[in-house]
């Protein structure tokens, strides 16, 4: 089916961008990388990083104050130091209770939607030489482990250092906005979790119906929403889109490793499906996610467009891509996620919302401060490719409990990023649509009832 | 090591849960985070027995080292003598002074203060049974001929001044009677107590006493002694009423204090005063019952191995010591130090000492021990190996003159023997004994040892065990390379060595050991070290002359023998073998024995060898169902039951003041002496069973058991005769059943189906069946099998002791607990009874079978450990570990496993004629090689018996053949291996691509191979959905333990070189490195072919 024949669309110009930082080349496969431990990446990140919140501290600070070696810092001297934030929780998610022990009683922790972070949850900074833990003007409940940023303040005691000031990374730059002429719109649908449950994949398939046929042009209700149905150029499918494992992923996984029986591969074919339908009205974009069919750590690799064999027909309307995932679309830069680094740090932070975790990263230079800590990721050598060297105009998030957005500024030199907050839609019934040219978003509800 | 030199050390340490639901997840944090953080907690947590900071100590000083010394002494005492002076006796030994045996009580007061107190004026002696004819005017002839015979034996040695001439120094008649045997004229026997000069002659006076003398000139003949064989420190205590770790008090004006220039002990007070001056304060009062704040020092060193071979002290040399000292009350060490050979960059919270080289740094940390004083010296291991390490490499170096004095005496080195301890209890052992004055060398092993069975004795999983606290391990061969690197990896092995200083701390106080010693101590009387060394005899001889002192009754000196003659132990009933899903009360005997030995009074002292004439049987004796005869109480109460009676009574008492007692560490301080009232009134029997022992007494032990056994089997009659059907008012549904009976315990099946009902029926039958027996014998209902599988000596069920919830899964004889097992036996045994409902622990035990049999065991559940403890050609068979240790050893000598060392393995498949020994590999070489495992051995020789013997009885002992065959062990997987005879082949057979799906052989296509013949392709992605699940499995795996190291370590920024074997995630993260690459290869074929489609 040529979609040209059902409704005259007007398309803009599109690159991915993901190939360069998301892409695992051969040579990241070889044996040697997986003998890796996970502190190279620490590595890349404070090399790359602590330059920027030494930049900024020139700023802030004046330019006397140089950066003092944790180790040199002389008790009562006010000093300039800076590190990696290591973050000691009370309730931190232990690898020991999942797999040591199936018997063992798990410690009290809090459960669903409360925040892991407790009040006495303390931060340590640590650079080259040293540790010292971090008291004061620093508010733990706003960092997680991850962080690469710098402390304006003195030592008290041995092991205390009483912060007077934080000092984010200078913000990286942006490209110019580009100026888009024409009212452009772009889809995004996010956590359609398809599960074993088959009550509930029907009204997800019911909802994604009523979606699909909105977007072909059987559905729409004004001449307002034609107009936005002729100009919507993509559909972006944000993640956990199913789960492969039937009932609790990884759960207690270890000793028993896996059986045909454990998984659920006939969710692909319903998948299948579905993609098969929207990408033969629009092209799609298939980002992976938790539970979705393809490798775990991050940079999650594009799952292979091979086993959706009705899709793959729909040629270069149907892709899947990696995530984290990173396009241009007239010119404006994405950069998005299927949402497990938001979810994961609002998790490990006290009374910060996806938006204000999500800006959080943005100024601090990182699209994922928590992987490889609390989200897996692979273990890179030389390069971290969380980190963000240009400042995206538009930063989404997939799965999180409701649409959310706004313009924010990062930094002091006024630029301006739209954040996105994705709403799962096997919850919502809910999807997203940007226009690319007033940045408005406009949340439209599917709901099967 | 990175390239690098970085400061951090990858230090474990976090909190890592309990098992025990009260603790609290704390806030993790790296080791030197809690050093950092030890000074404020001090500070905040004075102890709970009101010490403050150690007096005259400032805990802001600057210098650290101004708080080695102990607080200075006060109130003239020391210099005056007008003040009577308190404390704590810790140890004691004697010395002699010319003719005098001078008597060493060292200790601390209650203000931190050393103290030595010689005591004067207590002369050694014995007993003996005098001649019929001997009479008050023999005594001076007898001193005069015991003298000169003495004289001959004496002259060899024992270290007596030459000029002593008086070796015998006095023979005084007393009247008593042996302790054995009733007579009515018992006591009107004439003893001879013989003094003499010194404690170390006394069995050389026996012997001679024993060969003939003519006393009374009427003869020579042969005397029997009595009381020749006690130690000399008990003999002491007994008559002077001390206890082991009780308080003395000097009298005001009695004593002199020694001048300073010449003293002979490091102690501040040093003292002298007669024994009749000396106070002692029995422990029972609250005021003299608490603990003085003891110092303990507890320390771990470092030393530098050469490739494969244990460290040598005669060329390996010492590199770090490090150092924690504690205050007893108190919860955190005041001293933490580390000698390091070498510049060393500094640690937060804790000194570094740098030493220029090894002489100096065992010289400085010698004179470390002696400034800080320690009473008690504590550590892993540290009597068997950091002690006699130190000792031997101060004389390999020429300096063990300086370097010994550790002990409290100021020129005594202190000397190392071997020495093996024999106990029923705990087997034979060889130990090394270290001989310090004045100090406790308290070895938390030791102890872990004596009261506990565990899987793995190492510090890192006993810390695991009991604190939930990992700590990092480092090779030996890493510990070279950081030595002889900067001052920052020196610094990285200092961190290491201080927390395996730290952790033997924190172990005594999670398990309460310093406190429960010293409480058995005083309970039984006896010093604690002899609790340490000693086996259980001394105690109860201790406990016993305490009575016979005041009775006139001696004990004789029993020769060892061999027992010719078994007698018969406890009972156990014939189970009714089977799956109760029904409430099963249990009825005990509280403390059966004892109660058994104080109703029936049996003792030495009322055995009778044939009844007396006139004696009427069950009026004035009993005859036990062993068919010996005792006397009743009114005849004479015997002492073993006055003995029991105490503890019992005490016993009693503590559990009262347990359960009103508010603070924490009198609660603790309780809690130890009703577990030690409880263990030294069990070993009184076993005492009198002990053959080989002082006082053994066949007549006594099997009239115990006997009786046992009697009471077992008429609680059965009683209980199945009055629960009868309809009883009680109609609350007996069916006929009540004696299900099992073991020593000291029935179990019943009232037929009642709640959990409450079988509480009151059964609280009914423990009261009912009390009535019929003597007292103080108790019959008590305590716990509950709601559900109980059983077979002889082997049951299983939830213990209940509240209606509503079970307290926790009890198991006996099952091999969830066994060492030699891998621990997927225990885990699938204690899941499957856990289930406890047939269908699912049936279910569960074929998932793991099949699991098994499909590979799909991680393989640190297959790991079997053996100790190895002699070299190979020792062992008369082969044992698998002995022969893998030396394949290890040809493989690399510098990482093989050494003696002593704990080998860990895993049979593979290998070659199937071969025997186990060759097919047993290092799992590190299975995982690294993808070697097989052998399934079968796993199924048939590891699982099949213990689960069999748990579902026997649902099963009508057609378990095994169920678990062996049957539809789950029809599918097995078997990886190909990486070396040996196939490897060739396999390699070959890798070039030609094959289908993911069916094996196919694929072709090329444009350069790209298809992951998946054209045949497979509609299902491929039921295909690539398993390989991906699986591989990202792996993934999970691999970022959650390598960054949980990484957390464990406490850096993010440093390499993780953690070795633990025994953590419980050390293989999984090795392994899941081995299968990721394999797992994203055939991943990329799915990923490739997918591309090239574009």
């Amino acid at each position: 089916m040529n979609e040209e024949e059902n409704l005259k669309r007007n398309l803009v110009p599109f690159a991915d961008e993901s190939e360069a930082d998301f892409v695992l080349r051969e040579s990241d496969m070889s044996e040697e990388n997986f003998k890796r431990q996970f502190y190279y990446v620490y590595r890349v990140r404070i090399d790359t990083i602590q330059p920027r919140v030494e930049a900024k501290a020139r700023l802030q600070l004046g330019k006397d104050k140089k950066l003092t070696e944790l180790q040199n810092m002389k008790k009562g001297e006010e000093v300039f130091v800076a590190g990696t934030i290591l973050k000691k929780m009370k309730y931190r998610p232990s690898v020991l209770y999942e797999f040591a022990d199936e018997d063992q009683e798990l410690p009290e922790t809090l459960e669903g939607g409360v925040s892991l972070s407790a009040e006495d949850d303390i931060l340590e900074l640590e650079d080259d030489r040293q540790i010292v833990k971090l008291r004061g003007n620093v508010n733990a409940g706003k960092f997680t482990t991850g962080f690469v940023l710098g402390f304006y303040g003195h030592q008290v005691q041995d092991n205390y250092f009483e912060v007077k000031e934080v000092i984010l990374p200078e913000v990286v730059p942006q490209l110019e906005w580009p100026l888009v002429k024409q009212d452009s719109y772009v889809l995004f649908v996010s956590g359609l979790s398809l599960t074993t449950d088959s009550r509930k994949n029907a009204l997800v398939i019911t909802g994604l119906n009523l979606l699909c046929r909105w977007i072909s042009g059987e559905l729409y209700f004004s001449d307002e929403e034609e107009d936005i149905i002729q100009n919507m150029s993509r559909v972006i499918f944000a993640g956990e889109s199913m789960s492969l494992f039937k009932g609790e992923e990884f759960s207690k996984a270890t000793t028993l490793t896996l059986d045909t029986e454990d998984l659920a591969p006939e969710l692909i074919t319903e998948l299948d499906d579905i993609f098969s339908r929207f990408s033969s009205i629009l092209p799609v974009d298939l980002m992976p996610g938790k539970g979705d069919p393809t490798n775990d750590l991050w940079p999650q690799q594009p799952i292979p467009r091979v086993i959706f064999q009705k899709s793959i027909k729909n040629e270069k309307s149907f892709r899947t891509v990696t995530n984290p995932y990173k396009f241009k679309l007239a010119d404006i830069q994405f950069v998005g996620t299927s949402g497990e680094n938001v979810s994961n740090m609002v998790n490990l932070t006290r009374d910060m919302s996806s938006l204000d975790v999500m800006q959080e990263s943005l100024e601090c230079g990182l699209i994922a401060p928590t992987a490889p800590d609390s989200v897996d990721a692979f273990p890179f050598r030389n390069k971290d490719p969380f980190i963000i060297n240009e400042l995206p105009h538009v930063f989404f998030g997939g799965n999180q409990k409701q649409l959310d957005h706004r313009m924010a500024h990062i930094g002091n030199d006024g630029a301006k990023v739209l954040l996105l907050a994705l709403p799962q839609f096997s919850e919502s019934y809910s999807v997203a649509l940007l226009n690319i040219r007033t940045m408005e978003v406009t949340e439209y509800n599917f709901s099967p009832s | 090591m990175s390239s690098a030199g970085k400061k951090r050390p990858a230090q474990p340490n976090q909190d890592h849960p309990s098992k025990r639901k009260d603790d609290k997840p704390e806030v993790k944090g790296t080791f030197e985070a809690k050093l950092e953080t030890l000074d404020s907690q001090l500070q905040s947590s004075n102890g709970n027995q009101g010490y403050s900071a150690p007096a005259g100590i400032d805990l802001d000083s600057q210098n650290p080292r101004d708080k080695w010394t102990r607080p200075p002494l006060r109130d003239g005492i020391g210099t005056n003598t007008n003040k009577s002076i308190a404390f704590q006796v810790v140890d004691l030994d004697y010395f002699m002074d010319k003719e005098d045996v001078v008597i060493r009580l060292f200790g601390a007061t209650a203000t931190e203060n050393s103290i030595c107190a010689n005591v004067r004026g207590y002369c050694p002696y014995f007993y003996a049974l005098a001649p019929e004819d001997f009479k008050e005017e023999h005594r001076e002839h007898a001193i005069n001929i015991l003298n000169d015979l003495l004289r001959n034996h004496a002259r060899s040695g024992f270290g007596l001044d030459k000029e002593v001439e008086h070796f015998v120094k006095d023979v005084q008649i007393v009247h008593g009677g042996n302790i054995y045997n009733y007579r009515p004229d018992n006591l009107q026997q004439t003893f001879l107590k013989i003094s003499i000069v010194s404690p170390r002659l006394i069995t050389g006076c026996r012997n001679i006493l024993q060969q003939g003398v003519d006393l009374t000139g009427t003869g020579r003949k042969s005397l029997d002694a009595f009381e020749a064989n006690i130690d000399f420190e008990v003999r002491f205590m007994v008559d002077t009423d001390l206890v082991g770790c009780g308080w003395v008090e000097m009298k005001a004006g009695k004593y002199k204090n020694v001048p300073d220039a010449k003293k002979c002990t490091t102690c501040q007070i040093e003292l002298t005063i007669n024994v009749n001056d000396v106070i002692v304060h029995p422990p029972t009062t609250p005021e003299w019952s608490d603990i003085a704040p003891l110092r303990t020092l507890s320390f771990d060193i470092e030393c530098l191995g050469r490739k494969g071979v244990f460290p040598d002290a005669s060329q390996d040399p010492v590199i770090q010591i490090a150092n924690m000292v504690q205050i007893q009350g108190q919860f955190e060490p005041f001293i933490r130090n580390v000698f390091v050979l070498g510049t060393c960059a500094p640690i937060i919270g804790s000194e570094v000492i740098e030493c220029k080289d090894e002489i100096e740094l065992l010289q400085e940390w010698s004179k470390f021990i002696r400034k800080v004083d320690p009473d008690i010296l504590t550590g892993y291991n540290i009597q068997n190996f950091d002690l006699p390490y130190i000792l031997e490499r101060a004389k390999a170096l020429k300096v063990d003159s300086r370097v010994g004095l550790l002990s409290r005496l100021l020129t005594t080195p202190c000397k190392i023997r071997d020495a093996v301890l024999s106990s029923k209890q705990m087997g034979s052992r060889n130990n090394k004994l270290i001989a310090m004055e004045g100090r406790i060398i308290f070895d938390v092993l030791q102890v872990v040892l004596r009261d506990y069975k565990l899987r793995s004795y190492t510090l890192n999983s006993v810390s695991y065990h009991f604190l939930g606290e990992q700590k990092e391990d480092v090779e030996y061969n890493k510990i070279a390379e950081l030595h002889n690197g900067t001052n920052l990896t020196r610094r990285r092995i200092a961190v290491y060595c201080m927390k395996d200083a730290y952790l033997p701390l924190r172990l005594l106080d999670k398990l309460l050991s310093l406190i429960n010693y010293i409480e058995m101590a005083r309970v039984t009387g006896v010093p604690v070290n002899f609790l340490i060394f000693r086996g259980q005899q001394i105690k109860v001889v201790s406990q016993l002359m305490r009575k016979t002192k005041a009775e006139n009754l001696f004990l004789p000196v029993v020769e060892a023998k061999q027992a010719d003659e078994a007698y018969e132990g406890a009972t156990v009933l014939e189970p009714v073998r089977g799956y109760y899903n029904e409430p099963i009360a249990t009825l005990d005997f509280a403390s059966l024995y004892p109660s058994i030995m104080i109703a029936h009074n049996l003792c030495y002292t009322t055995l009778l060898g044939k009844p007396h004439p006139g004696m009427e049987l069950d009026k004035d004796y009993i005859k036990t169902p062993a068919g010996n005869f005792f006397v009743k109480s009114h005849l004479r109460k015997g002492l073993l039951p006055r003995v029991l009676d105490d503890l019992l009574a005490a016993r009693k008492k503590a559990k009262n003041d347990l359960k009103n007692e508010k603070d924490p560490f009198r609660k603790m301080v309780l809690n130890g002496r009703q577990q030690a009232l409880k263990i030294s009134a069990n070993s009184v029997y076993g005492f009198t069973g002990a053959m080989v022992g002082k006082l053994p007494c066949v007549q006594i032990s099997q009239s115990v058991t006997s009786f046992g056994r009697q009471m077992i089997d008429e609680t059965k009659a009683t209980v199945e005769r009055i629960f009868k059907k309809g009883a009680f008012d109609g609350k007996c549904p069916v006929d009540a059943q004696v299900i099992y009976g073991d020593t000291d315990s029935v179990m019943v099946k009232f037929g009642v189906q709640s959990v409450a009902e079988a509480m009151e029926l059964g609280k009914i039958g423990a009261e009912e069946v009390s009535k019929i027996f003597v007292k103080p014998i108790k019959l008590e209902f305590e716990k509950m099998y709601p559900y109980l599988l059983i077979n002889k000596k082997r049951y299983a069920g939830l213990y209940w002791t509240k209606p509503d919830k079970h307290d926790k899964m009890d198991c006996k004889g099952l091999e969830t607990v066994r060492r030699d097992n891998c621990p997927l036996v225990s885990k699938a045994l204690s899941v499957c009874l856990e289930k406890m409902d047939k269908d699912g622990a049936i279910n569960y035990a074929k998932r793991i079978i099949s699991d098994l049999l499909c590979n799909r065991i991680d393989i640190s559940m297959l790991i079997i450990t053996k100790e190895l403890t002699k070299t190979g050609d020792k062992y008369q068979a082969k044992q698998a570990h002995v022969e893998l240790a030396e394949r290890m050893y040809k493989r690399d000598p510098g990482s093989a496993p050494r003696l002593g060392d704990r080998v860990p393995y895993v049979v593979t498949a290998g070659n199937k004629n071969d025997p186990i020994s060759k097919r047993a590999e290092h799992p590190l070489y299975v995982l690294h090689n993808s070697l097989p495992i052998d399934k079968q051995y796993y199924l048939e020789h590891q699982l099949a018996k213990p689960l069999a013997r748990i579902f026997d009885p649902l099963f009508n002992d057609k378990a095994e053949e169920m678990l062996l065959k049957g539809e789950h062990t029809r599918t097995q997987i078997t990886r190909a291996p990486k070396i040996g005879g196939l490897v060739g082949w396999a390699k070959q057979a890798k070039k030609v691509p094959t289908c993911l799906g069916c094996k196919a052989q694929l072709k090329e296509v444009n350069g790209i191979v298809p992951p998946v013949c054209d045949h497979c392709m509609p299902k491929i992605h039921v295909i690539y959905a398993l390989k991906v699940a699986t591989l990202r499995n792996a993934e999970h795996r691999f970022a959650r333990l390598w960054t949980e190291c990484q957390n464990c370590a406490g850096t993010l920024r440093d390499e993780v070189f953690c070795s633990a074997q025994d953590c419980p995630i050390f293989y999984m993260r090795e392994k899941v490195k081995i299968d990721l690459k394999e797992q994203y290869d055939v991943f990329q074929r799915f990923t490739n072919f997918s591309n090239a489609l574009k």
